[in-house]
């Protein structure tokens, strides 16, 4: 059994797990889906909480470093942006910083960036050069595998009424809020889908449902966008 | 432990600021809602023949400088409110969600007028000159419907021609209008006619038809509201690109007009009759030759394709917000891979319908199609624009937000003072838009059809706020509204049916 890659690995290869290693969303919806998943990761490491729509870094965080190619320099964004809000404010107070405002930011292009630096480190991705007209350059999974199984394991679990530990609860989450569920799993029988909700509702914890609850409401502000 | 960082110049904020967007491109992105070269030949050559009214330019000028006014207001309530590219937010929100269902059905109409009356006139452009270039032989409406299959297919994708592409056929367009009108106003023979800026033929009989004339042209300018929250100033950025493009756009109208007008002398209204929107091209066609005419036909083939996709992918987004309110039936607002496919087939279904029973009921795709079609939906946007700018006012009184007087009192009240004005001229003079028409015909069936729309808008308003009063609360907030997320199929849905309530969860 595969190991489970990091969040935003799993949410990237679902999203392309097709017969060519196409994404099956727009751009916008997977640059929210892989900007929320590093955000969900630093949150599952305790490094940052979310509160009201503001996130936060955990003080307690301040003296490591992250040797991670993609939340590690969002962590070093972040508490730069955090200590230039501290010193503007004049404060010592914890300063949050606009969720909204970050899944933006993360989404115009350099959350795909990192996740894709990450996934070129692991080996699980290659460039490929597509059309027959316009060339342009796409990356996709390097084994149709790889790529199926986050999917493969969530269904997996719901289907044999397995509970799922908090990452795959964030992963199911991430794949609803962006759009991606009808393409991933559709074979979810109604009972597999209370099962879920159930788990969400008792398990995932409060910061990650917030942070879920935004994306979806940034997911359709972007579909309004052309 | 060492932090590795990657080798990346970009920054998070960096990369945002990168795709913010400045003035031009705002500009550039309202222009390409707007389709010059359709206006030009096709809306004022056909408004010419079918209403037999001369004071065209004039008319532009009356309506650029209403809407540069209402854009004052417009724009800084747009600051304060989400889904601000939809007039019925603002309309919710200044004078009572009731109106705004009625404002948004009243809209999808009006849009949808728009978008159908772009297969009238691409029917009606393409057969001749594929007549003429290869001597295929076929109606109107099927090369109508192959346009409508392209938008169909193209919009259930979600692919709508790239910013680079608009802005080429724009540039474009606006450059042939500028050239012809040039050209036109250099052929020997041509004499100045003051009867396009004449004021007074603008008030007088039928003089209102021009002002709703206007309104079509100008239609889409509006789209600049939607984006604030991409702009690089919200202050100032979406502002000066909306009053340059009305401005440019305005003079461009209004000289174009001119020309056209002063060219054809005083059998104008008789060759526009006969020529339809070739009159401007054949006037070109003097002092430029025949090439004129087949660039012309070119570009205004493409301004109609470009206005048709546009149009559809407005519609639906529109359909799509309504849908995620609740306001319409929830599966409007799911989407697929982030394609709310389902807003888009049913508008797909409506543009088939329209050209079939154009088709069989050998309906003229012209001036029935394109020219009603447009006007209607002009007329329609004129009411919304109207009742937004009332709305920018109630907005205000409740609270300033912060705004000068000027843009929270002054400027809207002119701008609505202005507007309520042309309004009245237009919806009292459809019988000289429409023309002459079989009764009961288009002047006395859209003010009904209108009427229907708005007062079953408000109260299908009034019986959400009894049975459902959370998806009443989220009216006009789009995406945001409280039942948005919990009826679009995702997260917020599951947790709501996990808990029995039609409504989402409390955000722990």
């Amino acid at each position: 059994m595969p190991r489970t890659a990091p969040l935003a690995n799993d949410l990237w290869m679902a999203a392309h797990d097709t017969n060519r290693g196409d994404c099956y969303l727009q751009p916008r919806q997977l640059g929210i889906g892989l900007g929320s998943a590093l955000l969900a990761e630093l949150a599952l490491g305790n490094w940052i909480w979310i509160q009201d729509e503001l996130l936060y870094l955990n003080p307690d965080g301040d003296n490591y470093t992250l040797d991670d190619p993609a939340i590690g320099p969002l962590l070093k964004e972040l508490r730069a942006e955090t200590q230039k809000d501290s010193a503007r404010r004049l404060t010592n107070e914890p300063v949050g910083l606009q969720l909204k405002i970050w899944i933006q930011q993360l989404q115009a292009g350099i959350a795909q960036e990192w996740v894709q630096d990450r996934l070129l480190g692991e080996r699980t991705i290659q460039e490929e050069v597509r059309g027959l007209i316009r060339k342009r350059s796409v990356w996709v999974p390097i084994d149709n595998n790889v790529a199926g199984w986050p999917a493969n394991r969530l269904k997996d679990s719901l289907h044999k009424g397995k509970p799922l530990n908090e990452q795959d609860l964030a992963l199911a989450a991430l794949v609803m809020a962006i759009g991606l569920s009808k393409a991933i799993l559709t074979d979810l029988e109604p009972q597999h889908q209370r099962y879920l909700a159930q788990q969400l509702d008792a398990t995932m914890r409060p910061a990650l449902h917030k942070l879920v609850v935004v994306v979806e409401r940034e997911v359709g502000r972007q579909t309004m966008l052309r | 432990m060492s932090s590795t960082t990657p080798a990346h110049s970009k920054t998070v904020s960096n990369s945002l600021a990168a795709n913010r967007m400045g003035a031009p491109a705002i500009g550039m992105a309202i222009a390409s809602s707007i389709a010059p070269l359709t206006v030009v030949a096709g809306v004022v050559t056909t408004g010419l023949a079918v209403t037999g009214l001369t004071a065209v330019s004039s008319a532009m000028i009356a309506v650029a400088v209403a809407l540069m006014i209402f854009a004052v207001g417009y724009l800084a309530m747009a600051r304060h409110i989400t889904n601000a590219g939809a007039f019925y937010a603002y309309i919710s929100k200044g004078i009572g969600r009731p109106f705004g269902v009625a404002a948004s059905w009243l809209a999808l109409l009006a849009y949808n007028c728009f978008q159908v009356a772009s297969f009238g006139g691409l029917g009606f452009l393409i057969a001749p000159f594929l007549t003429d270039k290869t001597g295929l032989d076929l109606p109107w409406w099927a090369y109508a419907l192959v346009i409508w299959a392209i938008v169909a297919w193209l919009g259930r994708r979600d692919v709508a021609l790239s910013a680079k592409v608009l802005g080429v056929l724009v540039v474009s367009e606006t450059v042939l209008v500028v050239v012809y009108s040039f050209a036109i106003l250099s052929s020997s023979g041509f004499q100045f006619s003051a009867a396009p800026f004449s004021v007074s033929n603008l008030f007088a009989g039928g003089g209102g038809a021009l002002l709703a004339i206007g309104a079509t042209a100008f239609a889409g300018v509006e789209q600049g509201a939607v984006y604030v929250e991409e702009s690089k100033d919200r202050l100032r950025s979406v502002p000066r690109a909306t009053y340059v493009t009305i401005a440019v756009i305005g003079v461009l109208y209004a000289f174009a007009s001119w020309v056209q007008i002063s060219a054809g002398g005083p059998g104008v209204i008789d060759q526009a009759g006969k020529e339809g929107p070739d009159m401007f091209f054949n006037q070109a066609a003097v002092p430029l030759g025949g090439w004129a005419v087949d660039l012309g036909h070119l570009l205004f083939i493409t301004s109609l394709i470009a206005a048709a996709i546009a149009f559809h992918n407005i519609i639906a987004r529109y359909t799509f917000a309504l849908g995620r309110e609740g306001v319409l039936p929830k599966a409007f607002g799911e989407t697929v891979g982030g394609v709310p496919r389902n807003a888009s087939l049913a508008q797909s279904v409506l543009g088939v319908v329209v050209i079939a029973i154009y088709a069989l009921f050998h309906l003229d795709p012209l001036v029935q199609l394109f020219f009603w079609g447009g006007t209607t939906g002009g007329v329609g946007v004129l009411l919304l624009i109207t009742l937004t700018s009332i709305a920018v006012i109630g907005f205000f009184l409740r609270n300033s937000y912060g705004e000068t007087l000027w843009r929270r009192l002054v400027a809207p009240v002119i701008a609505t003072v202005l507007l309520i004005g042309i309004s009245v001229l237009a919806v009292t003079n459809l019988s000289t838009l429409y023309g002459p028409a079989p009764s009961p015909g288009p002047a006395v069936v859209m003010p009904i059809v209108a009427a229907v729309v708005l007062v079953a808008g408000i109260a299908w308003g009034l019986v959400l706020k009894q049975t459902q009063p959370t998806v009443y609360q989220g009216i006009g907030l789009g995406p945001d509204s409280a039942v948005a997320t919990s009826t679009a199929g995702g997260f917020s849905a599951l947790m709501a049916e996990a808990a029995g309530r039609s409504t989402p969860t409390d955000v722990r």
